[in-house]
Formats: structure tokens, C-alpha cells, sequence
């Protein structure tokens, strides 16, 4: 088991938590304005990379807020957790 | 007011048997006045005077007064816990202190109930299903955390006591009342368990 850290209730069980996916993904402003191609890749093109990633969590079973955490998807261990407004940096800090 | 049935009531409590050796007490309290609160801090320092008692903060923390605890839920999100029959009254007080803030004032004494748990096993019978640290050095007498029993959402609340002989007080959906209920019992047969009805 995970163990997750909160950025509000500190570290918990993953069983408390629910994924989100890949973080940081903007909804474009005007989507009658895209064409298939790009609202396909807005709605289901995602990273899936070997190494580090940012992601979103919910804390689904706890405050049930969201946030950013960046995973090694190597080695499970995860780097940092920023709370909902917060941008982990380039290097995932 | 429409009849008020419990979340066990078809459990027929009064006629359950206990075990033997019961090491565990068990019952549930289904009325108590439950009332969300969400806000900032401009509804913060609005209901405050109205509660007679500071907010709490910070994960774990409560509140308490005047027979009210206060248990925080998230960043901007509290539920305050009364006994039975004060929740209209609670709710009005707190709507009006909030008036024209960005606020929410919410009922839940019908959405929820509390099932009190009283005895040493409790931390051993919790720990079944619940993935929190429920160590004495990490969960002691007032605090409140929420979490899972099996996969019902919980909220714990250590009321009082010491490590030989904690009260706490599980809340949780009324719907979820039968699942955790016979979690619990299920949990607790090897220490024994009393229910009181
Ligand atoms: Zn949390």
C-alpha cells in the first residue's frame, strides 16, 4: 500500500485517495472553435511516461480535496504533493 | 416532524444478542444534531461569537462548547455536532450570522449517524477496516479524523478516555448504518461485544 500525503491531512493510506490522471490539463477556452483532432486530444490524449509525472489525486475518504502529486511511475515513490492553485516546478518540486 | 427511524432500527438492537465476555460496547445514537458549515474566514469570524467557541483549523482538531463540538472536515468545511433537537435552531442561528457571506449552512442530522463504541479492543475491532494510525500516541482523546471502515466513509471521533478505556464515536452515512454495524460485530467476536439498546 501507498502511503499519500495530503496537502491537508497529512500521510494516509491510498485507500483514502482517488486518481485523477495527468495533471495540469486546460480546457480550451472556445471548444465549438477546435477541430475533432484537437478536442480528441484535449479529452483523451494523455503523457504516459516512464519516470515522473504529475497527477492529480483526490482525497476521496478524507477532505475530499484535490491536488497535484508528482509519481516516479518507475518506482512508485513520490516526489512531491502540492495543494489545489500550486504548480509543482520543472523539476517536480 | 415525520417518524424518525434509526439506521439499525431493522437490526432490532433491543433483541441482539451480545457475546459473552464482552470487552467491547456497542450502540448506536442515530438523532444527534448534525449541522455543515462551509466558508471562509469572513464566515469564520462571523459564527464564531454565534457558537461561543474558536473553529478548529487544522486536520484532527475540533472545536468544543457549551455541549457542541466542531469537527473539521477540509480547509473551508466543519460539521458541528449537537445533541438531538437543536438543529433547526443551530442551522437559523448560523444561516443568519452568515448572511450576504459565501456560505453554506446544511442539515445533516437525517444524512448521518453515530454509532459509540466504548472499550479497550476498539482500537484493534477499528483497525479491521480502517487504514488510519489508531496508535494512543497518534489518535488520543479529542481528535477527530476521517476515513474508511471496509468501504463506508467514516468519521472518528475520540470523545474521551485513555487507552484502557476509549469512548469514541463513528459517524457515518445512515444508509451505511446495517454495513458497518455488522462490520464492527464481525470485527469484534473475538474480544466480545455488548450491544446496549
Ligand atoms: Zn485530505
Amino acid at each position: 500500500m501507498l502511503l499519500i500525503t495530503c496537502p491537508h491531512c497529512g500521510p494516509r493510506a491510498e485507500t483514502e485517495f482517488r486518481n485523477g490522471g495527468e495533471a495540469g490539463i486546460v480546457r480550451p477556452r472556445d471548444p465549438a472553435a477546435l477541430s475533432d483532432g484537437a478536442w480528441t486530444g484535449y479529452v483523451f490524449t494523455r503523457q504516459n511516461p516512464k519516470g515522473r509525472f504529475h497527477e492529480r489525486w483526490c482525497h476521496a475518504q478524507g477532505c475530499g480535496r484535490w491536488f497535484t502529486a508528482v509519481r516516479d511511475t518507475v518506482t512508485d515513490r513520490f516526489l512531491s504533493f502540492h495543494p489545489a492553485g500550486e504548480q509543482p516546478d520543472e523539476a517536480g518540486r | 416532524m415525520a417518524e424518525r427511524i434509526a439506521g439499525t432500527s431493522h437490526l432490532d438492537l433491543k433483541n441482539r444478542p451480545s457475546t459473552r465476555g464482552a470487552q467491547l460496547r456497542m450502540l448506536e445514537r442515530p438523532f444527534k444534531a448534525k449541522v455543515g458549515l462551509r466558508g471562509g474566514e469572513d464566515v469564520i469570524r462571523a459564527v464564531e461569537p454565534v457558537l461561543g467557541f474558536a473553529l478548529p483549523r487544522r486536520v484532527g482538531e475540533t472545536g468544543s462548547g457549551s455541549g457542541a463540538h466542531a469537527f473539521w472536515i477540509g480547509p473551508d468545511d466543519w460539521i458541528i455536532v449537537y445533541e438531538p433537537g437543536r438543529e433547526a435552531q443551530i442551522a437559523q442561528a448560523l444561516r443568519e450570522a452568515c448572511r450576504g457571506l459565501h456560505h453554506a449552512v446544511i442539515d445533516l442530522s437525517e444524512r448521518m449517524t453515530t454509532i459509540c463504541l466504548e472499550g479497550q479492543p476498539l482500537r484493534d475491532v477499528l483497525a479491521a477496516g480502517c487504514p488510519l494510525d489508531l496508535h494512543p500516541r497518534a489518535f488520543r482523546p479529542g481528535m477527530v479524523l476521517q476515513s474508511h471502515l471496509g468501504k463506508a466513509n467514516v468519521i472518528l471521533h475520540y470523545v474521551a478516555g485513555n487507552a484502557d478505556r476509549p469512548f469514541v464515536d463513528l459517524y457515518t452515512n445512515r444508509s451505511f448504518a446495517d454495513y458497518v454495524w455488522k462490520y464492527l460485530e464481525n470485527a469484534a467476536r473475538e474480544f466480545g461485544y455488548e450491544i446496549v439498546a
